[in-house]
C-alpha cells in the first residue's frame, strides 16, 4: 500500500471527531459536572474544525476542495511549518484530546481525536506534509494533465461546431441532421 | 407525471416506507417508555432521558438489521433473477443498493448520536441520584421527589427486593461507572468503530485510497459483536410487580412500602436483557452465507485467454469461466489472490453476451490495477505464456442489463470519459441483436455520444467503434448507428494544424473513424431538438453514464424536449450504474 496518503484520512477523522467533540461539549454545558471541560471541548472542537477544514493537496491527482476552503487555506498556509508539519498536528491533537477525555459527553470526541492523532503520526512517519491547494509553492509548475482545468482551452478548436458552421452543399448525409 | 411515477415512483416508495418505519418505531418505543407503568420509577430517576435513549435504540436495531442486506450482492443478484416477472422499474431499485446502504448508515449515525446523548444525561443522573438525591443536576426537573429518589436508589438486591439504579456506589465518577458496565464499554467501542468507518468511507478516501476504506470497513465485525453484547447487562430496569405495587398510586406512600403492605409491596425491578440479536441474527447469517459464496467463487477456475495492453494505460483482459452468463451493461468483481488476499474490485464488462469470452477494460490508475498489469505480464515486451498468468477469481455478473434500450425506437447513448465502458458492451450487444435475422427489433436508430477530455483515452474504444463501423458498412446498414465523439480539451497546436490539414479526408485524423471528431462540448439543446425533429412521434430512450453535472443537464433536456402531446416525441432518461 505505497500510495496511501494517510493524512487525508487523518484529516477526515479529525474533523468528524471535532464535530463529535463539539456536540458533546454542547451537551456537557447543559448542567453536567466539570462544565469547564465541556467549554474547553467546544472551543477545541471549533479550533480543530477550522484547522482541518482546508484539505491539503494530494501528491498525485486532483484534490477535491471543501466548499469555501480557499480562505482558510491562505490562513493555514501563512502559518508555515506549524500547520504544515504533521508531527506537530500529531502532538497537537494528542494534547488537545486529553482534557476532553475527562467528561462523559465529550469522551467519544476525545477518543476519536486520539485515533486521528495516531493516523497523523503514521502520515508524518511516511514523510507527508500539508500542501495548500491553489497556492503555488516555490513557483513549482503544477503538472498540467492532472490539475483541474477551470479555464476553457486556450487553443481555438480546429473546427467549428456543426450548428454554427455554414452548410456545405457537397456531401449531404441524409436523415441525420446532427452531422454536417 | 405518469413517466415521473414510473421512473422515480418505486424509489420514493421505498424511501417513504423506510422513513415511515423509522418514525413509527421511534414514536412507538418513545411512547412505550414514556407512558409504560413499568417504567414509572425509572422515569422518575431519568426524566425524558429514558424515552430519548430507548426510541433511537429501537431504530438502531432496525437499521442495523437493514445495513447488511444491500451489501449482499449475490443475494441481490438472486432476487433480481427470481423476480424476472416484476417490472424493470422495480428491479432497477436493486441497483441502488449502495445508495440505500449509505442512507441507512446515516440513519444509524443520527440515532447513535441521540442514543449516546440521552444516555449521557441518564448516567449522570443515576450517579447523582446515588450520590446525593437532594442535589441533582439542574436538567433534572422533577419536583419534590428527592425523598422518593433517595428511597428508590437505596433499594438493594436481597430478600424481597431488587435494585433499580444500576450505579451502586455513591460519590463515583460517571465515566468510571460507565466503563464498569458491558453496555458502556461496548457502546464506546462500537461508536468509535462507527466513527472510524464513517471517516474512512467519505468520498475522497473511498475514491482515492480504496484499501483504507476497504480494510477499515471490516470494523463492522467489531461493530456487530459489540452491538449484540451491548444490551447483555440489562441496565434499563423495568418494574416487574406492578400488579401488587401500582407506582402511580404508591409513589406518594414510599415510606410505607413493605412486603406486608397489601397494595404497596416493595417494587421489584429487572433488566430487559439483550434484544438486538433477534434483529440482526438473520442478516448476519445471510451475510456470512454471502461471504461463503464469495469464497467459493474465489476457488473457481478462471482462465485468462488474452491480455491486451492499450496505449493509454488501459489493460484489456479476456477471460473464460465455466457456466458464466452475462447481459450487456453488467459488471463483475475481480479478485487476484497474488496481489491481495482480501480485495475484490468491480469492473464493467465490455464484451457482448454473444461472444465466447468475457472481457474487461481496466484503467491502470492505482496500486492494485498496477500490480495486476504487472502480474499479467503487460509490462513485458515479449509474449507471455498462459501458465505465467496469475490466478484470478471472478464474482458476478451483477447489475441490471441495459436491455431497456430495445423498448424504444430510437436510442441515445451518452458516455463521458471512462463512463463509456458499459456502452462498449451495450453497443456490441445491440449490434449482434440487430444482425440476428431471427429478431425483428423495435429499435431503429442509435445515436451514440462520447464526451472525452483528451485524446489519450481514445485508442481502445475507437478500435471497437472502427470494427463496428466496418461491419456496418459491409452489411450496408451504415445509418443504423450514428456516433459522435467530442473532444473537450487537450489538443495542442500541432494537433490542430494536423486536423486542419486533413480536414478534407474521409476519416478523422485522431480516431481514424468515418465520422469526424467534434471539438468542445456538445450543444445538447441543438442535438435534442434535431433528434426530436427527425423522429416525430416516437419514444426515445436516453442512456447516460458519467458525472453528476452532465446527468442533470441531460435529465433536464429530456424533460424540456419531450412533447406535451401524447403522440409527440418523448425522451425517457435512464442513468446507467457505474
Amino acid at each position: 500500500m505505497g500510495q496511501i496518503e494517510w493524512a487525508m484520512w487523518a484529516n477526515e477523522q479529525a474533523i468528524i471527531s471535532a464535530w463529535v467533540m463539539l456536540t458533546g461539549g454542547i451537551i456537557g454545558l447543559t448542567g453536567f459536572n466539570r462544565w469547564e471541560i465541556a467549554a474547553y471541548s467546544v472551543a477545541a472542537g471549533i479550533f480543530i474544525i477550522l484547522l482541518e477544514y482546508p484539505r491539503g493537496k494530494r501528491k498525485k491527482g486532483h484534490t477535491i476542495e471543501r466548499r469555501y476552503q480557499q480562505y482558510l487555506t491562505r490562513v493555514i498556509h501563512a502559518c508555515g511549518t506549524i500547520t504544515s508539519n504533521y508531527y506537530i498536528r500529531f502532538v497537537l491533537h494528542l494534547l488537545l484530546c486529553v482534557p476532553a477525555g475527562f467528561q462523559l459527553p465529550t469522551i467519544l470526541g476525545a477518543l476519536g481525536l486520539f485515533i486521528a492523532s495516531i493516523i497523523y503520526f503514521v502520515a508524518a512517519f511516511h514523510g507527508e506534509k500539508w500542501q495548500p491547494i491553489g497556492i503555488d509553492t516555490k513557483g513549482a509548475p503544477s503538472s498540467s494533465n492532472q490539475t483541474v482545468i477551470t479555464q476553457p482551452p486556450s487553443q481555438p478548436p480546429p473546427r467549428a461546431p456543426a450548428h454554427v458552421r455554414p452548410k456545405r452543399p457537397a456531401q449531404p448525409v441524409e436523415g441525420d441532421p446532427t452531422i454536417l | 407525471m405518469g413517466d415521473w411515477l414510473v421512473n422515480e415512483g418505486p424509489k420514493w416508495l421505498i424511501l417513504v416506507l423506510w422513513f415511515g418505519i423509522n418514525i413509527g418505531l421511534f414514536v412507538g418505543y418513545f411512547l412505550f417508555y414514556h407512558q409504560g407503568t413499568q417504567f414509572y420509577y425509572l422515569r422518575l430517576l431519568l426524566g425524558h432521558g429514558l424515552a430519548w435513549a430507548r426510541a433511537p435504540a429501537a431504530c438502531l436495531n432496525f437499521n442495523c438489521m437493514l445495513i447488511l442486506l444491500p451489501v449482499c450482492r449475490n443475494l441481490i443478484s438472486y432476487l433480481r433473477g427470481s423476480c424476472g416477472c416484476c417490472r424493470r422499474s422495480i428491479r432497477r431499485q436493486l441497483d441502488k443498493n449502495i445508495t440505500f446502504h449509505r442512507a441507512v448508515a446515516y440513519m444509524i449515525c443520527l440515532h447513535t448520536a441521540i442514543h449516546f446523548g440521552a444516555h449521557c444525561y441518564n448516567l449522570e443522573l443515576l450517579v447523582a441520584a446515588q450520590t446525593d438525591p437532594y442535589n441533582l443536576p439542574f436538567f433534572f426537573y422533577g419536583n419534590d421527589t428527592e425523598g422518593l429518589i433517595s428511597k428508590l436508589t437505596s433499594l438493594q438486591d436481597g430478600v424481597n427486593s431488587t435494585y433499580i439504579n444500576p450505579i451502586r456506589l455513591s460519590n463515583s465518577d460517571a465515566i468510571i461507572e460507565g466503563l464498569k458496565t458491558v453496555a458502556g464499554v461496548t457502546g464506546v467501542v462500537i461508536t468509535l468503530a462507527l466513527i472510524v468507518m464513517v471517516s474512512s468511507s467519505t468520498e475522497v478516501i473511498r475514491r482515492s485510497y480504496f484499501e483504507v476504506f476497504w480494510y477499515t470497513h471490516h470494523l463492522f465485525i467489531v461493530f456487530f459483536i459489540g452491538l449484540v453484547l451491548h444490551g447483555i447487562g440489562g441496565i434499563v430496569r423495568g418494574q416487574t410487580n406492578i400488579d401488587v405495587h401500582n407506582p402511580e398510586e404508591c409513589f406518594r406512600r414510599y415510606l410505607e412500602w413493605s412486603p406486608d403492605d397489601a397494595t404497596c409491596k416493595i417494587p421489584q425491578f429487572q433488566g430487559g436483557g439483550a434484544q438486538t440479536w433477534k434483529w440482526v441474527l438473520f442478516p448476519m447469517i445471510l451475510y456470512i452465507a454471502e461471504r461463503c459464496i464469495r469464497f467459493y467463487r474465489s476457488q473457481q477456475k478462471v482462465v485468462i485467454t488474452k491480455v491486451v495492453k492499450h496505449p493509454s494505460k488501459v489493460l484489456e483482459l479476456q477471460m473464460k469461466k465455466r457456466g458464466f452468463q452475462m447481459m450487456a451493461g453488467q459488471y463483475i468483481f475481480i479478485h487476484c489472490p497474488s496481489i491481495s488476499r482480501l480485495e475484490w474490485h468491480p469492473f464493467t464488462l465490455t464484451s457482448a453476451p454473444q461472444e465466447d469470452h468475457f472481457s474487461v477494460h481496466i484503467r491502470i490508475v492505482g496500486d492494485w490495477t498496477g500490480a495486476l498489469s504487472k502480474a499479467c505480464g503487460a509490462e513485458e515486451p515479449e509474449f507471455q505464456d498462459a501458465w505465467k498468468m496469475p490466478q484470478i477469481a471472478v464474482d458476478g455478473p451483477f447489475g441490471t442489463a441495459s436491455e431497456d434500450i430495445f423498448r424504444y425506437q430510437v436510442g441515445v447513448l451518452v458516455g463521458a470519459g471512462i463512463g463509456v465502458t458499459p456502452f462498449a458492451s451495450v453497443l456490441k450487444y445491440i449490434w449482434y441483436q440487430y444482425c440476428n435475422p431471427d429478431i425483428t427489433l423495435k429499435l431503429k436508430k442509435v445515436y451514440f455520444y462520447w464526451i472525452c477530455p483528451d485524446t489519450l483515452s481514445f485508442e481502445w474504444f475507437a478500435d471497437l467503434l472502427q470494427s463496428l463501423e466496418n461491419q456496418m458498412l459491409e452489411r450496408g446498414m451504415g445509418d443504423f448507428l450514428n456516433y459522435n465523439i467530442y473532444l473537450t480539451r487537450g489538443w495542442d497546436a500541432n494537433q490542430a494544424k494536423n486536423i486542419i490539414l486533413h480536414e478534407e479526408e474521409n476519416s478523422d485524423v485522431i480516431t481514424g473513424l468515418q465520422q469526424k471528431t467534434h471539438y468542445g462540448r456538445p450543444h445538447w439543446d441543438q442535438i435534442f431538438s434535431n433528434i426530436a425533429q427527425s423522429h416525430t412521434g416516437v419514444s426515445v430512450g436516453v442512456f447516460f453514464c458519467g458525472p453528476k453535472g452532465l446527468s442533470s443537464t441531460l435529465h433536464h433536456m429530456c424533460n424540456q424536449h419531450s412533447s406535451s402531446d401524447p403522440r409527440g416525441v418523448h425522451f425517457h432518461y435512464n442513468k446507467e450504474n457505474f
